[in-house]
Order: structure tokens, then sequence, then C-alpha cells
């Protein structure tokens, strides 16, 4: 059965990237890039929490907006990882 | 839409790309370095864009496995460049490639916000058996440490003794500022009358002197330079065209003065180590390169310090060497970080021997020698 990676996503974002702007909270749409809440730094912390911590290989090619850009796409990327690596 | 590779296939289209610099690319990449890197409105000198070609793209070890990158950004313009240096080295006989990468830039971090990281994390996963970047800022460095690879204290700091304090604190000051160049008269009458009063904190080494000095270029300070970098577990695996070619492009850089060329021999003539360094009068000197044969660091550090003096300067500093650290101290130099020297490798052998202070991975071995560390291009 395949596990759902957004909780976990959701809390890494908040309690990494969050306190830094003084906010509490973010939506599971909102731009991560675009309001400033994630910068180059702040996506390699979260690329060596998702291959360490997920369990998932991330090509470079693969660190992309469309990739990486709000919790939603960040959890729909890793669960389609999860997914290819489990057939 | 979910951008991920999938077996067999190609990766789909991104909104932004990291390929090989290629030559069309100087002018854009010569443009970016001057607004993000010199902070100037300017547009960019024909010499920067001509420097660039020839130290990244016809560097006489030039490896097209191991190549700077640009990033193009949805516009299909050059946004993000990082740097790449070939520095092929040697451990213990064995072959190892190194890639030297630096100049880490993105013009619109925020219409562009992965640049930085996709450069970065494109050149770490290269060919290579060590990535090395020399001159990493606090932005960078944060960048390599969430990669996994800390910052190496013991390659890392900065190493300053003065001479003349308050020529010093004016020579600091006109870095940023050059009309407080016009202070160094004044600073230079403080020194003399304030002498007697920090002379016991500041006197270098009255002994005996028990060196000689003898200036080296061409083929003497080649032959020199190996021979002495060989007494490094981990070294650059030089040959000599590509030595020279690294000091002639050393010896252009004239924002700290002339450059100085010495071997340091013991009275009977045995070689015991060489320094490099840049000085000018009421200036603070910068050392290039500074090497020893064991147990005669402290000698070497002596008589850089007293060519440096002699020079005029008011101090002097460099990049430590893990074994000069404690001469350094004894010579009552202080230290500082500015930027920082961080390693990547896979390699556990590579890895131990440069934390234990037996590799040669900075200075003329990274960029320290090339002029966009450091020089100005007008």
């Amino acid at each position: 059965m395949q596990v759902d990676v957004r909780s976990d996503v959701r809390e890494f974002i908040v309690d990494n990237f969050l306190f830094r702007e003084d906010r509490e909270t973010v939506s599971d749409t909102e731009s991560l890039l675009e309001n400033g809440l994630m910068d180059s730094t702040g996506v390699l912390e979260l690329v060596a929490f998702l291959e360490s911590d997920i369990g998932i290989e991330i090509q470079d090619n693969e660190i992309v907006p469309e990739n990486f850009d709000s919790i939603e796409n960040i959890s729909n990327y890793a669960n389609a990882k999860l997914s290819k690596n489990s057939n | 839409m979910l951008h991920v590779e999938k077996q067999g296939n190609a990766p789909l289209a991104s909104a932004a790309d990291i390929r090989p610099l290629e030559r069309s690319d100087i002018p854009s990449v010569a443009a970016l370095y001057q607004k993000v890197l010199l902070r100037s409105n300017k547009p960019a000198p024909t010499s920067l864009g001509t420097y660039l070609e020839e130290v990244f793209l016809d560097h006489p070890r030039f490896d097209a496995e191991l190549p700077s990158r640009v990033c193009i950004d949805a516009k299909g313009a050059v946004d993000g460049f990082i740097g790449v240096l070939p520095a092929p080295m040697m451990l213990n006989g064995k072959s190892v490639r190194a890639a030297v990468a630096g100049s880490l830039m993105v013009g619109n971090p925020a219409e562009n916000p992965l640049a930085g990281a996709r450069l970065l994390r494109s050149v770490r996963s290269g060919p290579q058996d060590l990535s090395i970047s020399e001159t990493a800022n606090d932005v960078s460095m944060g960048m390599w440490e969430q990669l996994g690879d800390p910052a190496l204290p013991q390659y890392s700091l900065q190493w300053v003794r003065v001479f003349r304090p308050a020529g010093f604190a004016t020579a600091a000051l006109a870095e940023r500022f050059a009309a407080a160049r016009l202070l160094r008269p004044i600073a230079s009458l403080t020194d003399t009358v304030a002498r007697p009063l920090y002379r016991g904190a500041l006197a270098t080494d009255e002994k005996p002197k028990r060196y000689r000095l003898k200036p080296l270029e061409g083929p003497e300070l080649i032959a020199c330079l190996l021979e002495l970098s060989k007494l490094h577990a981990l070294h650059p695996d030089w040959d000599e065209e590509a030595l020279h070619w690294m000091l002639d492009h050393a010896a252009c850089k004239r924002r700290h003065g002339a450059m100085h060329s010495h071997a340091v021999e013991s009275p009977g003539g045995k070689l015991l180590g060489c320094h490099i360094c840049f000085a000018r009068p009421g200036g603070i000197a910068w050392t290039l390169q500074l090497l020893a044969a064991p147990k005669a660091e402290a000698t070497v550090i002596a008589s850089l310090l007293d060519h440096a003096q002699q020079t005029g300067a008011v101090a002097i500093r460099g990049r430590v060497m893990p074994r000069m650290v404690g001469p350094l101290m004894r010579q009552k130099a202080f230290f500082l970080c500015n930027a920082s020297t961080v390693i990547h490798t896979k390699n556990a052998e590579i890895q131990a021997t440069i934390d234990a202070g037996d590799a040669f991975i900075t200075g003329l071995a990274a960029e320290s020698w090339i002029r966009l560390i450091g020089d100005r291009f007008e």
C-alpha cells in the first residue's frame, strides 16, 4: 500500500521554513518560491530530507519549480517517485 | 505536471536548464559577473569576457567532462553560472581527478530560485573524484552544507600578521574606500611614534636568520613548486606548461602590488620552502602560496614576514594550510574567516588525507591564482 508523504512534507516545511518568515501556516497550494519561503539553500535542505527521510533519489534535472513549488507539488512528486520505486 | 525522469527516457522539459558553458555564452556570463559579483551597473569590460573565456574554456588542462555550467532560464537567456577549473591531483602515487568550483552566481534568484542549487548539484555530482571550492561565501557555503559538506576550518582560515597597526587599519579601510589612502601619512606617523608601545606585542623574531632568500622566476620557480608540492600526500599533478600558464595569470594580478616569488634555503643551500606573495609599500601584502619542507615551516614563515616588511607592507595575510597554523600562531598572526574551503568526495582515502591535514588543495592548487579572485578589470 502506497503511503502518502504529504503530512511529512508539511511538517518539514512548517518546522524548517515557516519560522524563518515569522508565519504560522501555509496552504498546500501556496507557492513556496514566489513567497520567498524557500530559496536555493532551502531546496537543498528539502532535497536532503526527501532523500534521507522519505527515501527517494532525486535527479538534478528534477529540481524544478513544477516539483518543488508547493506542498502539494512536492508531495505529488515524492509520491510518484515512491510509486515508481515500488513497481 | 510532474517532472520526474522516466526510466529509459529523457527527462521531461523543465522551466530552466543546466548545460555546459559554450563560447557564445561568454558575453552573458561576463555581464552576469559584473552585475552579481562585482555589483556594478556598468557594462562588463571586454577584458572580463576575454579572461573568463581563457580561464574556463582555454585552460591547458581543460576537461570536457568537467565543464563550467550555465543555467538557461525559461526565456532562453543565461541567468546562472558556476565556474569549474580542472585540477588533476595525485594521492600516494594514484591519479585523482579533481574539479575546483567557484564563481557561483544567479542573475535573478527571485525568478529563478532553484538555479543556484541546480548548478551546484550539477557540478558536485560530476565524474570527478574530488570537488573543491576554495572561496565559498556564506550563501554558497550554506548550499554546500545542505548537501552534506561542511567547511574545512584547517583550510579555510585567513591569517593576518600586522606590522604597523595604524597603517594596517588605514590600508584595510582603503580597500573599501579609496579616499582613506589620504590618511596614510598620519597612520605612518602614528606607527612611528607608538612603536615603543606595541613593540612587545608585534615584534618579529630577533634571532639570527637561518635562511637565505633566493628570488625565483620561470623554470626555477616551477621546479621549486613541483618539488615542494610533492611533500603533501594529496597534491596537484601539475605539468610544467599548465603551472607556467597559471603563474602567468597570477602575475597579472595587481590589486595587492607586484608578485614576489622566493625560494627559502638553509645557509648550506638546502631547499626549505618557497613563497609567492603580492606586496606594495603601505599596503596589506597577500600570500598566494606558502610551501615548506617538514620542520621548516617556522623558518619559511619568518622569511616571508621579513620579506613583506622589507617591501614596506603594513601587514601580510594568506590562507592557512594545516601545517602552518602553529608556526603562524607563534609569529603572532591572528585568524579570521571570510571565505570557506569545502570539499566533496566519496573516496575515503582522499577524505582521510584531507582531514589529516596532509593535502595541498588551496592557493595554486585551487582557484586563488585566477584574476577573478581579488583583481580588477578595467
